[in-house]
């Protein structure tokens, strides 16, 4: 019985001990705190995105070239490892083409929402 | 309400994070200000907190509640600041705790103008230590159920009842020893 009382009476005084946050500004400082935080995490994300595309395009280019045989990089074999000796002059310009058109192609369908959908909405 | 806006965020509204800081930023200064006793410190490790919180909520798994989560982040963030700071944990002359009479403070008490009885419990509050002050506010002030107490406080289960009623008997007695002038004054 004599507990119960203490535990109301205790519940009832210290009611009285909560503290409010004063500063008007709190919460502005804590939002922009938390877009700077998405944004970051925004631009990360699309560093690794980008860096992926560039990777994926390029072992795609690689893959077709020598599908359809062109000498794009004479490939040698050395005591069992493979190794990239050099890349054929004449085809550096058509490679770099190849690889401009492929990132203008993914970056306009991402513009048309085709791509990022995740990352626009953290933008926005 | 609070998985909804959880969600929310996860999916990319970053600004739904609101809803938590008007929720729970009162209650998490309480229990940051109880614990390192500072104001500037305790907004500060309330904003620290809110911006662990927005940065992990991917690993919350959400099988206890929002602010059972947040508020052991205040209390980690808190209990660091006031470990850098050196807050010891104060040892206060309660090597036994005295019988008190709960109706003489409760009559007391009860006259007492609002500002006076903050002013009272703040007192009391401010001369318990660290753990003490921190399970009264997270038991009593925010109603905080025992299993919460021991997640958010990492205090053993079989332990905490005992605590909780140890720091309410030593509450008491000072609040009895403070308002023995206030009663003197009615009388």
């Amino acid at each position: 019985m004599e507990n119960i009382k203490a535990e109301g009476f205790a519940k009832s005084i210290l009611s009285n001990s909560k503290l409010d946050i004063e500063n008007p500004d709190f919460n502005t400082a804590i939002m922009n705190k938390i877009s700077q935080e998405s944004r970051k995490s925004t631009l990360f994300y699309n560093l690794k995105y980008y860096a992926l595309v560039f990777i994926g395009i390029d072992i795609l280019i690689v893959t077709l070239l020598r599908l359809f045989n062109i000498g794009f990089i004479n490939i040698t074999k050395n005591i069992g490892n493979i190794s990239i000796e050099s890349m054929s002059g004449q085809l550096i310009p058509i490679y770099f083409i190849f690889l401009i058109a492929a990132i203008l192609l993914i970056k306009s369908l991402s513009g048309n929402g085709y791509f990022l959908s995740k990352t626009q909405e953290v933008v926005d | 309400m609070d998985s909804l806006y959880i969600n929310k965020v996860l999916s990319g509204e970053h600004l739904a994070f609101s809803y938590f800081v008007d929720n729970y930023k009162n209650m998490a200064y309480s229990i940051a200000f109880r614990i390192v006793e500072n104001e500037e410190d305790a907004e500060e490790i309330v904003q620290d907190s809110f911006l662990k919180a927005y940065k992990s909520l991917k690993k919350f798994r959400q099988d206890s509640k929002f602010s059972t989560w947040f508020y052991k982040i205040v209390v980690n963030n808190a209990l660091t600041k006031a470990k850098r700071r050196k807050l010891i944990l104060r040892s206060n002359s309660f090597s036994e705790i005295e019988n008190v009479e709960i109706e003489k403070i409760e009559t007391v008490y009860s006259a007492l103008s609002q500002d006076d009885r903050q002013k009272y419990i703040n007192f009391a509050l401010d001369k318990l230590n660290i753990e003490d002050r921190l399970i009264l506010t997270l038991y009593y002030l925010n109603e905080n159920s025992i299993e919460e107490v021991v997640e958010i406080t990492n205090i053993k289960r079989g332990n905490l009842k005992m605590k909780i009623h140890r720091a309410r008997q030593k509450m008491f007695v000072i609040l009895e020893q403070e308002l023995k002038t206030e009663l003197k004054d009615l009388l």
